[in-house]
Parts: C-alpha cells; structure tokens; sequence
C-alpha cells in the first residue's frame, strides 16, 4: 500500500528585482508551494545545493552572472528539476533567441514579465508532476534492471 | 501527432501570427479556425464554440478584452480563453491580471511567449482535471 507522505514542492525563486522575488514568492506560497528566494546567481546556487528544491524560476539577467548559468550548474550537477526563466521584455539581444536559449541550457519553459501568476502556477504544477512521474518511472526501471 | 478532438480559435489581426499558430497547434493535433477580427470571432463563436479562444489583446476596432466580454455574454460554452499581450499593453503583473480577469478571460501569456509553453498551457486546460484559479 502506498504510505509515502507527499511533502510541498520547494521552489527555488531568483531574481535581483526584491518586489518581483517577493510578489512571486507570495504568490507562490499562497498556492501551496514553499519557496526560497535569492537575488543573484550565485546566492542561487548556494540555495540549490543546500536546499535540493523541486523546481526553480530564474530571472534571466541578474548581476554577475545570469539565470542561464544556474540553469546550467543545475543541469550539470545531474538535477532534472523543471527550470523556468523569468524574463523581462528589454532584454535586448536574448529576446528573440529565447526559446533556443532555454533550449540550449536545458530548461523547460521561458515566461515573459509581465507574468500571469495563474499560468504560472498551473505550469509549474504540471512540470514538477511530470518530474516526479519522470523519477518514479527511472526508479522502477532501475528495480527491473536490478 | 494524432487528431485531438479539441477545437481552438486564434484571433490575431497579423497574418503571419496567425498562420504560425495555427501550424504550430494543428500540428500539435488541435482543429484550427483563425480570424483576423472581433466581428469575426464571435460570429465563429456563435456556429460552433470552440473549447479554447487565443486572443491578441491589440486588435483594430474591438480590442481582445471587448472581445472576451462578448463572449462571456453571448456565449453559454465554457471557453477557455488565453490571451497574448504586447508589454505596452500588459503594465504590471497586478494591472494586466485584473484586466484580464474584468474581461472574463482565464489566462495571459505576454510577448515573446514561449511557443512551447502555450501548446502545455492548452493541453492542460482542456484536461478534465485542469487546475482552478488560484
């Protein structure tokens, strides 16, 4: 029988703009998910080795580095968590490479600011569901195989 | 990719959005009508409902957002209806998400959207067990 408690997704928020961290932050949490927030790359990465979120939401440009660059540590760290990029309108040359960007970095979906916090929210839903079925359906090949 | 029985309406004023749209979805297996205008999406919504409405919000004459009050009046089908913003049109995360909620509509994607991001967004919607507003 299964017995297993499903805990609150974690989701791993950065973006160097404190008001859209927070108005993200809380949108999220009143949605059920439980967040942690950074406003740099490398704060980002800090908090997804030491806090292993469900999925995160990276604003693209941010001081330093950028959100493609903790996509990629994710990625390379052998993490398959569903990456979003949070991006603004301006961001010049990025803009019409986007999604190939995404692509190019292994993230899943890019969303424009501003955002619809509903959209939002029912795709971040749908990732991480896909996620989870993703490491079910690995764990129970490895059983097999095993 | 095999037929899905889910009809879906783009409304953009821009041929070439429209096409792109509508190769991208019909190729994703949804029945396709596009129209370039207000008059002409509601008369496409009057003879057949379709479950899900694309919606440009800058269009010549009705606007997206007339549009969608229309058809939350005119209309008894539940039609999810997503809407894709220009950013002079869509301010601030709070100002857009009221305006799209006084017009009745559901969803708002702002430009450039992620062609990848819409085709899941409808696969969900129109899912039995979409998520409600939250």
């Amino acid at each position: 029988m299964e017995t297993r408690m499903k805990r609150k997704s974690l989701v791993l928020v950065a973006d160097d703009d404190r008001a859209v961290r927070e108005a993200l932050a809380s949108r999220l949490v009143q949605a059920g998910f439980e967040v942690v927030s950074a406003g740099d790359p490398s704060s980002a990465i800090e908090l997804f080795k030491s806090r292993r979120p469900t999925a995160a939401i990276l604003d693209i440009q941010m001081p330093g580095s950028d959100g493609f660059a903790v996509c990629e540590y994710i990625r390379k760290s052998g993490s398959r968590i569903p990456v979003f990029f949070l991006t603004g309108a301006n961001e010049g040359v990025v803009r019409n490479h986007l999604r190939a960007l995404t692509d190019a970095v292994g993230g899943n979906h890019f969303v424009t600011k501003p955002y619809d916090g509903k959209t939002l929210v029912v795709m971040l839903r749908r990732a991480i569901e896909e996620s989870d079925s993703d490491v079910t359906e690995d764990t129970q090949r490895l059983s097999t195989v095993n | 990719m095999p037929q899905k029985d889910v009809r879906v309406l783009v409304v953009d004023d821009d041929a070439g959005v429209r096409r792109a749209l509508q190769i991208r979805l019909s190729a994703a297996g949804y029945q396709v009508d596009a129209v370039s205008c207000g008059p002409e999406a509601l008369a496409a919504c009057a003879a057949s409902p379709p479950q899900v409405a694309i919606l440009d919000v800058s269009l010549p004459g009705m606007d997206g957002y007339q549009i969608c009050e229309r058809l939350r009046e005119t209309v008894d089908d539940p039609i999810v209806v997503i809407f894709l913003t220009g950013t002079t049109h869509a301010g601030t995360t709070a100002c857009s998400e009221r305006l799209i909620s006084q017009s009745g509509g559901d969803y708002y994607l702002a430009k450039p959207y992620d062609p990848g991001l819409l085709l899941e967004l409808i696969d969900e919607v129109v899912q039995p067990s979409a998520t409600p507003r939250v």
